[in-house]
Order: structure tokens, then sequence, then C-alpha cells
């Protein structure tokens, strides 16, 4: 990462960034990028002492979850569409945050905001797992500017391989699925179609 | 009259409620792996998936420790596929790590999946018990089972996706436990090979040059005989997913004919990844969401020679 995108990053840490500085950082896609938005995160934290409960929590592989979904279903949309959607994901995710953390300064305790966002969240669990998604929530964003691909459900060519991977894939997975020989009805309904 | 009618009542409830609450999920869950396998069964099963519907025609037998099973398509064109010869003993890797431990661990199965007996209802003209099966991370789907109450057979299965939609669903709707446990003689009917046999052979793992780097936690590898080098299966005791490995095709122009990318049916997706410096293409395909899909395609590396 070179200092003019790290430069871009502390101004968009302060609300200061400019456009062509929100775009520098959106296409420079580095891993780096957001391992260091989440360290500046926190130790702003840190400085005005604020302690948070998620502070080592990162939901962005969930996000990235919903995303690599909900592209797929939505088939080919163009670019820049995409990259609304990201955002405006990436948004609402931001706002759950900054609300919950006013909640819990409001309510000046921690424990009411655990109770808070199980309802909210669901299961949200610490990504480490995942190499793709440490970072701050803003730049989950970024999940969206590298999509999950395209859907290749209308390429013939794609969809007669897909037929034969799933028909050797169904025999190795009927006795471990629990569901036997039924599982064949996945590969049949779709050759005779 | 009365009070007789109530002692009656509680009796009935006395009786009754400790025979649903004897068997815990995980326990039913454990019956579930092994009674499709060891009944001997005819059963009418659809298999739903967005608008479209449907139905087959299962049968189930074991004579002389051998399972026999047919599938036959009852729409649209015949399909057919038989499975003989199946040594009802012989336990695959799926079902030992959901009967490896109880709820209670919070081990192996139970580390990735939060089971709960949901509730009763009635399939197929048959008492069920409702298990509602959770990932409890963003790599796995979620499941809604009806167990038969006396069987443990699967006579309902929901897939359900991380935000709650139902992917695809296979539902019993008449099943008959009295039929005779000869095999049947299906014409024109496919003969399928299930590949899993746990055979060590050192030669086929010592060939495969490529691996995932990165699979969810709690999925296993099976041990396969053939396809040594061509793919790899994971199971986590309910998701099983395919690692498929191929050589590039090269067009004419050299650009390369695989694109990346994504496909989904119902629970099953797959994603396909290029990596034209090992000319080779992966697929990942399985009853996993494609986020996991995606990143175990991305996460392949080869051996460097």
């Amino acid at each position: 990462m070179n200092d003019t995108v790290r430069e871009s990053l502390s101004a968009l840490m302060d609300g200061e960034a400019s456009e062509l500085e929100l775009r520098r950082i959106l296409t420079a896609d580095e891993q780096a990028i957001r391992t260091e938005w989440a360290d500046l995160h926190r130790s702003q934290q840190l400085l005005k002492n604020e302690s948070n409960p998620f502070m080592g929590w990162d939901i962005s592989s969930r996000v990235m979850a919903e995303i690599a979904d909900e592209e797929l279903m939505s088939g080919g949309g163009t670019g820049w569409k995409q990259a609304m959607s990201g955002l405006a994901i990436a948004a609402s995710v931001a706002a759950v945050v900054v609300i919950g953390s006013m909640g819990s300064n409001m309510f000046g305790g921690s424990t009411q905001m655990v109770a808070d966002n199980n309802g909210v969240s669901g299961r949200v669990y610490p990504a480490q797992a995942s190499s793709a998604a440490v970072g701050g929530v803003a730049v989950s964003a970024q999940a969206q500017a590298s999509p999950a691909g395209p859907l290749l459900n209308n390429d013939v060519e794609a969809r007669k391989r897909f037929e034969a991977y799933l028909r050797k894939h169904t025999d190795r997975a009927a006795f471990n699925n629990g569901q036997g020989m039924v599982s064949y009805a996945r590969v049949v309904s779709q050759e005779s179609e | 009259m009365i009070v007789r009618l109530a002692f009656t009542a509680l009796a009935a409830i006395l009786v009754s409620a400790p025979v649903f609450s004897l068997e815990s999920g995980s326990e039913l869950l454990n019956k579930m792996t092994h009674s499709h396998r060891e009944l001997n069964y005819r059963a009418i099963v659809t298999y739903q998936l967005g608008e479209q519907l449907s139905s087959y025609r299962i049968t189930h037998t074991v004579h002389d420790g051998k399972e026999f099973e047919a599938l036959e398509s009852l729409d649209g064109n015949h399909q057919d596929l038989v499975h003989h010869g199946h040594d009802v003993n012989c336990v695959h890797p799926g079902p030992q790590l959901i009967r490896l431990f109880n709820a209670d661990d919070e081990q192996g199965f139970y580390r990735y999946y939060d089971v709960d007996v949901e509730g009763e209802g009635r399939v197929a003209g048959r008492d069920a018990v409702i298990l509602s099966i959770k990932p409890r991370d963003v790599y796995r789907l979620g499941y809604k089972l009806s167990l038969d109450s006396e069987t443990g057979l699967l006579l309902r299965s929901d897939i359900v996706n991380q935000q709650g939609k139902v992917l695809e669903r296979f539902q019993y709707v008449m099943l008959d436990l009295n039929i005779p446990d000869n095999e049947l003689i299906v014409d024109g009917a496919i003969e399928v090979q299930h590949k899993d046999v746990a055979v060590n052979d050192p030669a086929a793992m010592h060939i495969r040059v490529w691996r995932p780097d990165w699979i969810p936690a709690g999925f296993t590898p099976l041990k396969e005989a053939g396809d040594g080098n061509a793919a790899m299966t994971y199971t986590d005791g309910l998701a099983v997913m395919s690692v498929f490995v191929e050589p590039l095709l090269t067009t004419d122009s050299g650009a390369v004919a695989v694109t990346e990318g994504g496909m989904r049916r119902g629970a099953s997706v797959s994603y396909t990844v290029a990596f034209p410096e090992s000319g080779m293409f992966a697929t990942v395909v399985g009853e996993v969401p494609m986020l996991t899909a995606k990143q175990v395609a991305k996460s392949l590396s080869w051996d460097q020679r």
C-alpha cells in the first residue's frame, strides 16, 4: 500500500475524503487496506478510551456471504449497480454498528448491548477462518469490487459440465449426507428438464 | 366420571410426553443415518425446486446383508437408477461423523451445527419428529428434517440457506414398510456406484499434486478409490462438497475456454476457477453456500515439481 492510499484512508477515517480519494481506496483492493482500516479504528477507539464489546469482531465474512448469494440470485447486473448495492449493504451495516455503539453509550452498559445484538445479527463470528475477510465494516464494500463472478447458468458448456460434475459428486455424496439414493433426484430432475 | 376422564387425560399426557422427549436430537439423527439402509420399504417421494416438482418411487430392500435400491422417476422422461450389492454394514464417513459424538459433547459435528427438536408433525400419513439443524458459521446450509418417529427414516428434508430461504425440498408422500426383501427388476435402469470406499491406496494419494489450502473447519476428506488425481470429496456429516480438477482447454487463439463463475440449482452450487499457470481448472460442487465453494476453489494450490 502506498502513502497516497494511506493518506486517503486516514482522510476517510476523519470523514474528509474527497470522491477521488474514496475511488482510489476502492480500486486499490488490497488485504493491507482492510487490515489498516481495522487498525485505524481500533487505535482511535483506544485513544478515545472507548471500549466496545465488538472491537475484535469482524462481520465482513457474513456480509460477504450474503452478497455472494444475492449477486448470483440476481444474475448479471452491471458493474456500477453491483457497486451501488454493495455500498448500500455496507452503509446499512455501518448504520447498525453506529446505532449499536450509540446504544451502548446511552445505556452505559455492555451487557445490554450484547443482548440487543443477538437479536439483530443472529450468528456473527470472528472470521479468522477466512483469509479473504479481514477488515472493518466500511471496507466490506470491497467485497463488491471482487464479485462472486457471473452466474453461468445460461452458458451451455458450463451447464453441461455442471450436470456431469453433479452426477459424479452425487456418487460420493449419496451415502454421506444421510439421504441415500434420494439424492440422485437432484441429478435426474435436471437431466429430464 | 369427570374425574375419571381427567385422570385418563393426565395418564395419556404422562405416557405420551416421555416418548417425545426421550430421544434427543442427536439420537434421532443417528437413527436417521442408518435406518434408510437397513429397512425394507417402498415410498413415493417428491423433489421440489422452486416452481418445479418431480416425483420418484424409491424401493429399498436388504437381502443376505446386501442392499438393493432403486429410484424410478414417475414423471417426464424415464430415468431409473439402481444400486445393489452394497454391504449393509459398510459405514460411510458422513454417518460416522454424526455418530461419533452427542449434542452435549459440543464436539465434531455438534461444534458446527445446533440441533434442536422443534416439535412433532405428520408426513406421508406417519408421525414425525421435526429437527431443526442450524449452522453456526457462514460456510454451511441449514436443514429442517422430519424423521419418522418409529423408524427414524427421513420423511421430509428442507435445505435452507443462510438467509432462511428454502432451496429445495424432499418429501415422502407414501411409505410402505411391509414389502418382501427380493430385488426389483427395473428395465433399462442405470447402475450407480458409490465412490467413497475407504480404501487406503497410497498410490492414489501420492499422485495428487494439488490441494485446497482452505476448507471450512469440520469437513473431513473421504478416501476414495479411482479418480485419485481428479477429485477430492469432503463432508461434515450432512453437507458434502467435491473438488474436481481438469486440464484447461485452450482455444486456437490461446485463450482460456473456461470462465470463472458459479452455477446454482436447488441446494447444489458449483464454482469454477482457472489456474492458467498450472494449466488446470478446478470446480467445487456441493450442497454448500456459494461463498464456501468459491473460497475453496480459489484456495487450490499445486505442488512444485
